[in-house]
């Protein structure tokens, strides 16, 4: 008996561990959108500087304390041919490390920026976090991140018209 | 001591791991289902959001062509995740005051005739006479990574908008205006 729980026991705690990490994933990605909405939403106007964009991003709930530091904020001209942002952690840890190669994270979102064809000058806003899963593998068992380093990534995306003020 | 498993302590034995048995799967359909539902969720509110922005984007113009409309549709790829809109429907409904007419419609899938009878209009503001509204309707199909019998689900959005800058968004397709029995609009939009 004792053996059998033995056996049991790691694999049913892990799933324990992993429902438990899928939920607060889950909270902390719809508390992440919903932050970047409002972040847009001052941006748009012009009311908001990148270190304040990424404060109040940080401010979601269950966001780790790293976040600050690790969070890529784009701000980039929609073009017909623009390359999609990063998708999975990887691919956040990499804009990291090239956004801090060349000192950049914001363009200007309420600068000239050209209008393509008939359509008026629209930014897209991208936030991206690499997240180390409290439960390792967590992410991978819950299909959260499909890459070898077992990161979940936490991605949000909008895209808005560049008005002016 | 060790103590010899009596008959009785190997049939308790046994029925615990029958409990264990039967309840396992159930965990596991607990935390397959918990993750899928939040997937659907999330692909709603991402439809939802391109919907939204696409319909803003059209009310900023003042005219379009089929490559900026094009270029509306490969906008939603940003925001569902790098894949386009399944289908997705623009269009410019406008009334002089005794009818609503559809002025212009761009589809994804050009494919068969545009039937106004499968516009879902359900929502729509009532337009004063002399202007008109933008409509973006968007048709984002759900992939789940698991429990793959989800994968048919699609949720379709429409979302509307008047332009900002002049009374009726232009667009020369060449096609003469659909008309919108007055009675299906009033039987969809609110109130």
């Amino acid at each position: 008996m004792s053996t059998e729980f033995v056996l049991v026991a790691v694999f049913l705690f892990g799933l324990l561990g992993v429902m438990v990490e899928g939920g607060i994933h889950m909270a902390r990605s719809a508390g992440f959108e919903r932050s970047l909405e409002m972040v847009v939403r001052d941006i748009r106007v012009g009311i908001v500087s990148p270190d304040e964009a990424t404060a109040r991003l940080c401010d979601a709930p269950f966001m780790p304390p790293s976040c600050q530091r690790d969070l890529v904020l784009e701000v980039e001209p929609f073009t017909a041919d623009l390359a999609m942002g990063p998708r999975h952690a990887t691919q956040c840890d990499r804009a990291r490390r090239r956004h801090r190669a060349r000192g950049i994270l914001f363009d200007d979102p309420l600068g000239p920026a050209l209008a393509q064809g008939a359509l008026p000058p629209i930014r897209v806003v991208s936030a991206c976090l690499a997240i180390t899963p409290m439960v390792p593998l967590a992410g991978v068992l819950a299909g959260l991140a499909p890459q070898p380093g077992g990161q979940i990534a936490l991605v949000a995306r909008r895209a808005f018209v560049a008005e002016g003020i | 001591m060790f103590t010899p498993r009596t008959p009785w302590r190997r049939a308790e034995d046994g029925a615990i791991t029958l409990e264990f048995a039967l309840w396992l799967p159930v965990l596991l359909l607990w935390l397959a289902g918990g993750t899928a539902l939040f997937e659907a969720l999330h692909a709603r509110h991402q439809a939802n959001r391109a919907a939204e922005t696409v319909v803003d984007v059209l009310s900023h113009v003042r005219a379009v062509d089929t490559p900026a409309l094009s270029d509306v549709h490969r906008l939603t790829s940003t925001l569902l995740d790098g894949r386009s809109a399944a289908e997705m429907t623009m269009l410019s409904i406008s009334y002089d005051g005794r009818t609503h007419r559809v002025d212009w419609h761009w589809r994804t899938d050009e494919r068969g005739t545009f039937d106004v009878g499968r516009l879902d209009l359900s929502g729509m503001p009532v337009i004063p006479p002399g202007s008109s509204l933008v409509v973006a309707q968007v048709r984002h199909l759900h992939r789940p990574l698991i429990l793959p019998m989800l994968e048919g689900i699609a949720w379709e959005v429409t979302r509307f908008a008047t332009p900002r800058h002049v009374a009726r968004v232009a667009y020369d397709t060449g096609m003469p205006p659909l008309a919108l029995p007055d009675a299906m609009v009033r039987a969809r939009t609110a109130g």
